[in-house]
Parts: C-alpha cells; structure tokens; sequence
C-alpha cells in the first residue's frame, strides 16, 4: 500500500493518493464505524441510536448513492480492423430500472461502479454490497434489498471469473489476487452456499473472527508477556551488539 | 445457484499463488507481501467448507508445516518498537534498532518507517488464518503469542493526527528548527482507509481492559477520529478522501459544484 501513495506534503491536505476511489471509502468509512461501535466480543448495537446512525451525515443520500454504483451491463464484440483482434466492450451504461429488468428476453448482469460514469470492476460489487449488508446489519436498511443480488452474482461468475480461477478486475482480463479475493468476499456476504459465513466489516470469515477474539483475549490473560519479552529480547540483543562484542549478545526469545 | 461457484477451481488459483512465483506484474508488490499473503490465505479459509482435508483423506491446502514457517514469517517481520513491516525486505538487521528506547522515543530514529499500519492489519490477521487445530496449526488462543500487543497499540496511537485521521507509518525526517535536527513524521495519504485499518488493528488488540492494569494502554482518540469521518461525506451522499475532497474528482472541481449548488 505505501507504494501506491504519491506526493505527501506535510501539515497540509495537498496530498495526491494515487490509488483512490470512492465506494472503497464509502465501506472504509461504514465497516470503521461499525468496528467502533462494536463490542469485544463481536455485539453490534443498532437502531437510530446506534454510532454508526449518529456518525452518517445522510444516511439517505449514502444508500442513494450506493444504489446508484449498479448498472445494467451488457458487452458487444468489436472488430479492431487495424489489429484485427477482437475486443469486448461495455455498449449500455445505463442505470436500472425495473421495467429493463421485467422485459421477458432481458438476461441482465449487473455490473458496479466505484463512482459516477466508471466502467464496471469487479471489486465495487464487494465495496457496494459490503457496505450496504453493514448497514442492514445496524438495521438501517431493509436487509440490503438495494441491490438485486442474482443478476450481480451472474456478472461477476460469467463475466469476471477466470478460467484458471479467481476473477479479473473487468471482463476478458487476468485474475489477480485483490479481486479474486474480493470477489469471493461479495460472494460470501451474500451467503453463497460453497463458502464459509462471512464478517464483512473485519473482511474475513467468521471462523477467522472467532479465532481472533479467541487470540486476543488470551494474550489480555496473559497480559502482553510473550510479545514483550520478544521485543525486550531484540532490544537487548542489538544493545549488547551495540555496545560489546557480538559473542556476548544475549539471544533474542523467539 | 447458476451458474455455480467452481470452489475446486478457486481453490487451484490460490494454490498456485501460494507456491509458486506471482507473474512479473507483481515485482512492484514487494514491500506488500503481507498483503498478498492474507489475501492467498484468507481466499483458502474461505474456500474450505464442506470437505475438510481429514474427512476425504486429501491433501491440505496449506500443510501444517507451512503453516507453522508462515506464521514465523510473519512474527519476524514484527517491528521492535510496535507494529509490523510489508515484507522481509522491510526488517532490518536488529542491531540497527541497538540503543533505541522506542517508549520515550529518545532519540527518536531507528528505522520507525518500517511498522506500517496495513501490514500490520495483515500481519495480524494472517497470524490469526493461520491458527486452528483442525488445520495443523497452533490453536487460536495462541494466534497472538509473540505480538508486542501495547507496544502495537502505543505505536496505533502515535499514527492518529490531530485532526483524528491516521497516517501510514511514522517517518524519521530532517528538521533543522529541531534542536537535535530531526523529527517524526506522521506519513501517508489522510484518508478513510487508514481510518478503517486503525478501527480493525484496535478491535483485534485492544479488549475490555480496566485502566491501571498491566494491559492497559491509552486509546486512540475515537471521537475525533468519528468526527474526522463523518466529514467526509459529500453532498451526493457519497465519501471522499476528505472534506474537500469528492466522491472521486479535484477538490475544485467540487468547490465548484457546490458553488453552482449554493
């Protein structure tokens, strides 16, 4: 991630990220509030009461927008005559509306955004519905419904996935491990049968969650001791170097 | 559902990014290798429902012996003054941090660049991934032996600007208005991802600890940090980087929206 950030100018905001975008702070911002909010041990408070509803300026506006990150995606084959290869691109960018998705031959994918008037990439499937099943988890939106799942499913498993497995940022090209991986996690949020149940503010599974709650609290038991002693033993260590012979250093714990 | 998710397949891909070379494309990827490594497998917790490895007698993804060199990989790339580097190219000899009292941070070098906060996200996760009898690894109550937790949280801390953002990494500069010529930096874009890492690492370390005990360490500032967030929401609903920023765009582009709209 550091070798994405570009200029830093210090004190001021005159920053240029170079890798940046618009749903994935969208969910940054949710899935944040959310592990805020939530308990040790994984609780979750909900209602209008709850940080997450009392820390969203516009709460309507968000899950507006949200909406409006899905559009109907359909392809068409190009000919390039100069390089004669065959090349995919997207021919409808249009928002839905349900009288599209009613039409008797209509087989819709629905493909999203990062912001307005971007082509479709498969890793905003996982920021926008990651985000949305947050909010539905507060009880701030009815269940995610927002989003119709099956024909966004159908767009990332018959256009994005690939044929040596995972899925690729747009249709047609390579899989890459950030999209296999988010593929797979908007899947999972969804409740795909083949995977395993799925935390989307920690962005692991459950069973991971469970471990790491399980992790925490015996090193509170033990209160930091091993984690200490190793760092205490690599500062001895390079302090003995430091100021003797290497020979009389003291082993580091690891 | 149709069409049907090909685990077998996925689980291949994985498989091969896990040990083999990653194509060339991902040379640039090395100072995040923590990364890619918690995706790889995060991707195969996922993937491992129905067949556990015992039950149909098959190999498992990821050996218990790799699982236990892994889990090394990962607490060596542990920073002795808190947090974790990207990758082993980040973690320098330990004689390079000799006498350095990162608590008072006097003085205030030794290499503090390298604990980045997303590795560190990754780092704990991946230890946590790792864990679990039933696949050969250590058991989950011992997922975290061997993480400096308040040294960890001392340093999440350090992270935060008074504006409640959180940067990157702290980096060691020249000053020369200091006295001792040198300060540190709080590096890295302001942004709502670093926000959501902070949020992430605190959950995982931080537990209900009464003030006094041992395992106490002091917050970050929430407040400020929920106040930081909620700024950056933009008037179409959507969030920016910051308050000034838009929902993707140049800030002036935006301040000339909103002008249009006033």
């Amino acid at each position: 991630m550091r070798a994405t950030v570009g200029l830093v100018k210090s004190g001021v905001r005159g920053f240029v990220a170079a890798d940046t975008d618009a749903a994935g702070y969208a969910f940054c911002a949710i899935a944040a509030l959310d592990l805020l909010d939530r308990t040790p041990d994984g609780l979750l408070s909900t209602g209008a009461d709850s940080l997450l509803a009392r820390s969203i300026a516009d709460l309507p506006g968000l899950v507006r927008w949200l909406g409006s990150r899905t559009f109907l995606y359909a392809s068409e084959s190009v000919n390039d005559e100069e390089e004669e290869e065959e090349e995919w691109q997207e021919s409808i960018v249009s928002n839905v509306t349900p009288e599209a998705l009613l039409q008797p031959a209509c087989h819709p994918l629905l493909g999203f955004n990062g912001r307005c008037n971007k082509h479709a990439d498969s890793c905003y499937t996982w920021w926008t519905v990651g985000t949305l099943t947050i909010l539905a988890r507060h009880g701030l939106v009815d269940d995610a419904g927002q989003v119709l799942w099956e024909p966004s499913r159908r767009f990332l498993l018959e256009e994005t996935q690939h044929v040596i497995g995972g899925f690729s940022k747009t249709p047609g090209g390579p899989p890459d491990l950030y999209h296999s991986y988010l593929g797979l996690a908007a899947l999972a949020t969804k409740g795909e049968p083949d995977l395993k149940a799925f935390d989307p503010a920690m962005s692991v599974s459950t069973d991971t969650v469970q471990k790491i709650k399980a992790a925490r609290g015996a090193l509170l038991r033990g209160q930091g001791r091993s984690g200490l002693a190793r760092s205490r033993g690599l500062l001895a260590m390079g302090k003995a170097c430091w100021s003797g012979p290497p020979e009389k250093a003291a082993q580091p714990v690891i | 559902m149709e069409p049907p998710l090909d685990n077998a397949r996925h689980l291949r891909y994985w498989q091969r990014c896990l040990r083999t070379l990653l194509p060339h494309q991902y040379t640039g990827n090395d100072s995040t290798r923590m990364t890619l490594g918690c995706f790889a497998v995060a991707a195969v917790d996922l993937l491992s429902t129905a067949s556990p490895a015992a039950a149909t007698g098959s190999a498992p993804t990821i050996p218990p012996a790799d699982r236990r060199r892994l889990r090394e990989w990962v607490l060596a790339c542990q920073h002795p003054g808190g947090g974790f580097a990207g990758g082993p190219t980040h973690v320098y000899p330990r004689t390079v941090y000799s006498g350095f009292d990162f608590a008072a941070a006097q003085p205030t070098t030794g290499a503090p660049g390298e604990a980045n906060i997303a590795a560190t996200l990754f780092a704990l996760q991946l230890l946590a991934l790792l864990a679990g009898e039933d696949s050969g690894g250590v058991a989950p109550s011992s997922a975290f032996v061997g993480v400096g937790r308040n040294a960890t949280l001392r340093w999440l801390r350090r992270l935060q600007r008074e504006d409640g953002s959180f940067g990157e990494f702290l980096a060691d500069v020249a000053d020369a208005s200091r006295p001792e010529g040198r300060r540190v930096l709080i590096a890295g874009g302001a942004d709502m991802r670093y926000c959501y890492i902070a949020a992430m690492i605190r959950w995982m370390l931080r537990g209900d600890v009464a003030e006094g005990s041992a395992a106490w360490v002091d917050d970050i500032d929430v407040d400020a940090l929920v106040r930081y967030m909620r700024r950056g929401q933009t008037y179409d609903g959507g969030f920016a980087e910051s308050s000034t920023h838009e929902s993707h765009g140049r800030s002036c582009e935006i301040r000339c929206a909103w002008i249009c709209r006033g």
